[in-house]
């Protein structure tokens, strides 16, 4: 942890950048160097865990030996070196916190910096009237104070880390932990099957609709440390939850990998409304440093008309690897996919989605906005899938990127594939540069070259924008101005 | 691949040694890519969409000779027809019509004869039907249009296969048209029943200012395999028009590569595939615009029905430099029965800021409002539908801008139309 | 010529017609008014044979025979035609290519053969003439990129060419300029014959200036709840349906 004040003093210096470059300057337990068989089980008793999932993690782990790292993405990164990274790293303060109070004061600062306090006093003495927000915080890799508890408790809905659930709530876990992302899955998904350390777990109960915004944020703190995190969400018959997901990390040189899970299942008329601002670090202008988000983001519509929603502003990190994916099992079920990724300097973003229709009149919708600038690659891959027996799928699909600079790329792979005559299948997308006539009318009422830039990526996203929660909204539009800075001229 | 089928492979080039001057050390190194790669699996996302099943478990042959099965009718009016059966020449059933003047038309061997340096020209092509085209090419058309020459009615070039199951013909024509030059050709293939394979690779240079329409007609016999490419590069305000039609066949596959070297320059690359009965046809475009201040444009419409599948995978790549860019893409396909299946991937890759890029993609049925108001008027389901499926295909024919070229073809679709309705028995 | 006899339909299991009573003769033009929703074109897609109406009750009586043993396209043979509220466009098929084919299908119908196509382009210039299309519209695809008014003009030339012995037009007034309904206007009357009738179908009375019907018909929760002659409409413009009805 040397040099946290040389890193602060840059933050400020480059103040309008990466804000969240900062690191927090706490005590660490790390797992040995790498991966083995050994740091598995080390993991795995680091967090008491039951013999079952011991076995689970080992499963995964000889799995992903023999699996292969994807390479059909569109994204370039030097190999990496599995056994030069810590698998876990817990603020060593964490050990068993039973309530805010235990938790490092310092952590809790670094919370308040992020703009997501813990405690719930300070959110409730924000603006009057303002909405709450349970929050579960996950620092490097585990949960450090999830918000809200016992209030939630109340309806009876289940919102804690990932770690506490396998021992309170063991029989919900083993149903449904690996029932929507298996563990073969894809390379990274074994891998974080493995070695998963942390993360949320959320229950609502039937026929509750959760009286607060749910959310987590992630923050990579420690050095050479990955982060692998399991969301798993349950949205029993008629339930609604929706969930927002926040990630930031310092600003280091050397790349860091984050390989998520995240699992949704949704059960006869339930609905979760899953909103994403993913602001890993990006890296630096050269392209030096920055976060691998390398993520497998899943949702089951089990149930009849049951509903998933996916909204992702993906503004940071160095390589993004993210497919949040609806499976439309249960008959009229509908999946929603909408993105905005921005990429800047030599970020490089490989993201879409994945709508397998399998019941009758499902119906699905992606509406995907890509903005390239600086020197960077963006790229948006799709997969409708209609079977046999899926009668009556409708999907609508539009896909529009907008090129800010001559130097970057904007690419569109789309797949289609029909296996039923009654579906209709609508796809559109479009490329093109920002409309020089746009930027040069917001001149000529006074803009700032830049301003101008994020006033018209703004309109250019607002179809995706609308989907996030107000408050996230507003968080997310500033986002994409600072995303930009830098990009014109 | 079995290790017979690689010695197989292996031999069948040797065989040919000494056959075209120059060639032997190009077949050989095209065999040994071709070995090292062996067909392509499902896996491949470049083939993910073509069944090339009976390519790894069956050898094919080079065959010789012919049968004497009957030379179809043509298309419509041409001003030569150059027949090839199993892949040869077939000097009596073409008819060279008039005496060309100026203009080179004559077989591969020959061309090679007069010049060995051709054979560097020759497109090797790095997947594996291009490379065993190159390996084991014996005959083609060589055809060089001067500068500013104009053909007016088409060129047919008819390929018929009447050999046995296991005969396969690789063809190669080359065409080269100078500054200002036009011409228009239309390839055609045609079958007996037969398991055969047709393996054709065309290669065009077309040059400042020159044109080139190029009619693909594919109605092989009903188990015949057809793989076939086009490589066509294109320079300063020159222009390329393709139509690509696949009726025939079990498993047809026709890629067509396009190159945009130089500025000004359009492309247009159209397709209909009309699958049943277990036939599959994948059809992939390439287009690159390497260089600006030009337009392509692809419209593609395919219909499936039972046990079909069509499959197009449509790419268009803009090179850093390629400003001022206009591409366009529309591909919809109709399904009609529950065992038929559609695929698509429209594809956009972009390099350069200054351009417009775009693609549509629709899978669905045909409308049934427009059906209502058909019938509304009087005219019964069937004849309604036929209607509607002549529009929604006639929209990739546009280009085809000869008459009774595009009568012909239509009149197959209706055929194929009225061909589905009575198999099914249900007039609509 | 039509007999309707109580006729209940519904559409997705909501019953929209309960129990529609009228009779039209040769030689009448009948209107149908009403409000939004009060079953109006639900009643001409029932006759014209649209899918997803469902006919649960009641009889459609069409020349004697039963309207519902025939097919949508049969209809049209036995005389039938509807005029769409909304014209649907369709790409690729061209007006004269689509008028010649439903001519002939339904002179095929009635054991006629084919009109020449010298007999058939002469007849379609002089309709088209007599309604004010240009002759090129005639090469357009059917609807496409045309214009409300233009739209509507190209059902009155394809009725006049069709000369059905019962014309529905649903709607056919509506969101029309004053030309454009003069058009429509003369296009309905040039169709009034002796051997011919009409129904209008219509939520205002504005048509009904340039078309003198002989019945008009106020139409409420899928029934007729009035009707009587043309003074009718003037009253239920001054006074509303409530009050007239």
């Amino acid at each position: 942890m040397a040099a946290t004040a040389e890193t602060r003093q840059q933050v400020e210096d480059m103040s309008g950048e990466y804000k969240y470059g900062f690191v927090t300057d706490v005590e660490m337990d790390m797992a040995p160097k790498g991966l083995s068989e050994e740091v598995v089980r080390f993991i795995s008793a680091k967090k008491n865990e039951p013999e079952w999932l011991l076995e689970w993690r080992l499963k995964a782990y000889k799995s992903w030996l023999k699996m292969d790292e994807p390479d059909w993405a569109k994204v370039n990164y030097p190999k990496i070196d599995y056994n030069d990274m810590y698998f876990f790293a817990a603020p060593k303060s964490m050990d068993k916190p039973k309530s805010l109070d235990e938790v490092d004061p310092e952590l809790l600062r670094t919370y308040e910096k992020l703009g997501s306090p813990l405690r719930e006093q300070a959110v409730l003495a924000g603006v009057e009237g303002a909405p709450r927000v349970a929050v579960d915080a996950v620092f490097d890799s585990v949960s450090v104070a999830t918000t809200f508890r016992e209030e939630l408790k109340k309806s009876g809905v289940i919102f804690m880390s990932f770690s506490e659930a396998v021992h309170e709530h063991p029989e919900l876990i083993k149903k449904y932990l690996g029932s929507v992302v298996p563990q073969r899955d894809n390379y990274f998904a074994a891998l974080n099957c493995a070695v998963f350390s942390d993360g949320t777990f959320v229950y609502i109960p039937k026929g509750v609709r959760c009286p607060m915004e749910l959310s987590t944020y992630f923050r990579i703190n420690a050095e050479n440390t990955g982060q692998f995190e399991r969301t798993l969400i349950i949205a029993d018959e008629g339930a609604y939850v929706s969930y927002l997901e926040g990630c930031t990390a310092p600003m280091r040189d050397e790349n860091q990998l984050h390989a998520a899970v995240v699992e949704l299942i949704m059960l006869d008329d339930a609905e979760i409304k899953y909103s994403t601002v993913q602001n890993w670090y990006p890296g630096d202008k050269e392209g030096k440093g920055g976060i691998y988000n390398f993520v497998t983001k899943r949702a089951l519509c089990k149930g009849k008309n049951s509903k998933v929603s996916w909204t992702q502003v993906e503004t940071g990190s160095a390589v993004t690897w993210k497919y949040p994916s609806c499976i439309l099992s249960g008959d009229n079920s509908v999946g929603e996919f909408y993105s905005v990724a921005v990429t800047n300097n030599y970020q490089q973003a490989d993201t879409g989605t994945k709508m397998i229709h399998m019941g009758k009149n499902t119906r699905s919708r992606i509406i995907s906005k890509g903005i390239s600038a600086g020197k960077s690659q963006n790229t948006y891959r799709g997969l409708v899938k209609v079977l046999p027996g899926a009668d009556n799928v409708r999907n609508y699909t539009q896909c529009d990127s907008l090129l800010v600079s001559s130097e970057s790329g904007a690419h569109t792979v789309p797949y289609i594939e029909v296996k039923n005559p009654t579906a209709q299948i609508e796809h559109e997308a479009t490329t093109s540069k920002i409309s020089e006539d746009q930027l040069f009318y917001c001149r000529a009422r006074g803009f700032g070259e830049e301003e101008a830039v994020a006033m018209i990526v703004n309109g250019f996203c607002r179809d995706v924008m609308q989907h996030l929660p107000m408050e996230f909204a507003v968080e997310a539009q500033k986002l994409l101005g600072i995303s930009l800075e830098g990009s014109v001229g | 691949m079995t290790k017979q089928l690689i010695e197989a492979y292996a031999s069948q080039a040797e065989s040919l040694h000494g056959i075209l001057a120059g060639m032997d050390d190009v077949r050989t190194s095209a065999m040994s890519s071709f070995l090292e790669q062996g067909f392509p699996g499902t896996k491949n996302e470049e083939w993910r969409y073509s069944d090339m099943r009976a390519f790894h478990k069956k050898h094919f042959e080079l065959v010789s000779g012919k049968s004497g099965i009957a030379i179809p009718e043509p298309l419509g009016d041409y001003c030569a027809r150059f027949v090839f059966i199993n892949g040869r020449y077939d000097e009596e059933s073409s008819d060279i019509g008039q005496v060309w003047k100026d203009i080179s038309i004559r077989p591969l061997a020959n061309h090679f004869m007069a010049n060995e340096s051709r054979v560097d020209e020759l497109i090797k092509g790095s997947d594996s039907v291009s490379l065993l085209n190159t390996a084991l090419m014996r005959d083609g058309l060589v055809l060089s249009i001067p500068s500013n020459v104009g053909i007016g009615r088409p060129i047919e070039i008819l390929h018929v296969m009447d050999g046995s199951d296991n005969a396969a013909a690789h063809v190669r024509h080359v065409i080269e048209l100078g500054e200002g030059s036009s011409v228009s050709i239309i390839e055609r293939f045609v079958g007996d029943d037969s398991a055969y394979w047709t393996n054709s690779v065309l290669q065009a240079r077309i040059t400042e200012n020159a044109k080139l329409r190029h009619i693909r007609v594919q109605e092989e016999g009903a188990n015949a395999l057809h793989t076939a490419k086009a490589y066509v590069n294109l320079g300063g305000g020159s222009e390329y028009i393709c139509t690509n039609v696949a009726l025939g066949g079990a498993m047809s596959r026709f890629d067509a590569n396009v190159r945009i070297l130089m500025d000004g320059a359009q492309a247009t690359v159209n397709g209909v595939a009309l699958a049943a009965t277990g036939q599959s046809h994948d059809m992939h475009t390439h287009v690159s615009h390497l260089s600006g201040n030009a337009v392509s444009e692809q419209v593609f419409r395919t219909i499936a029905d039972s046990r079909g599948t069509t499959s197009f995978q449509g790419k268009v790549t803009v090179a850093e430099d390629a400003q001022r860019t206009l591409a366009n893409q529309s591909f919809k396909a109709l399904i009609f029965d529950k065992t038929a299946q559609a695929n698509a991937k429209p594809e956009l890759e972009i390099l350069a800021d200054d351009v417009k890029c775009s693609h549509g993609a629709t899978v669905g049925q045909l409308d049934d409002k427009a059906i209502f108001y058909l019938t509304s008027r009087g005219i019964d389901p069937e004849t309604a539908r036929q209607m509607l499926v002549s529009a929604f295909v006639a929209e990739a024919l546009e280009k085809v801008d000869f008459d009774d070229v595009k009568t012909s073809l239509m009149g197959r679709i209706a055929s194929w139309m009225l061909e589905r309705n009575a198999d099914k028995g249900t007039g609509g | 010529m039509l007999k309707i006899n109580d006729l209940h339909v519904s559409v997705e299991n909501t019953a929209i017609l309960k129990g529609v009573n009228l009779e039209v003769k040769a030689g009448e033009v009948h209107a149908i008014m009403g409000l939004n929703g009060a079953g109006k074109s639900t009643l001409a897609n029932t006759i014209a044979g649209r899918d997803d109406y469902t006919v649960t009750s009641g009889t459609v009586d069409f020349f004697g025979k039963n309207i519902f043993d025939l097919e949508p396209h049969e209809r049209v043979g036995e005389g039938l035609f509807l005029g769409f509220q909304y014209p649907v466009e369709i790409p690729g098929v061209s007006n004269l290519n689509f008028l010649r084919t439903a001519l002939n299908s339904i002179r095929k119908y009635r054991g006629q053969d084919d009109m020449s196509a010298a007999d058939f382009m002469k007849l379609i210039r002089a309709k088209a003439d007599q309604l004010g299309m240009a002759p090129d519209m005639l090469k357009r695809f059917v609807n496409v990129g045309f214009s409300g008014g233009e739209k509507k003009r190209n059902e009155m030339v394809q009725m006049a060419v069709l000369d059905p012995k019962f014309a529905i037009l649903d709607e056919t007034d509506s969101g029309l300029d004053i030309d454009a309904l003069k058009t429509v206007a003369a296009g309905i009357n040039a169709q009034r014959r002796d051997d011919t009738a009409i129904l209008l179908i219509t939520h205002y009375q504005r048509l009904l200036n340039y078309v003198q019907p002989d019945v008009v018909h106020v139409m409420i929760g899928g029934k007729i709840v009035k009707s009587g002659g043309k003074e009718l409409a003037a009253e239920l413009e001054e006074k509303g349906y409530a009050e007239v009805a």
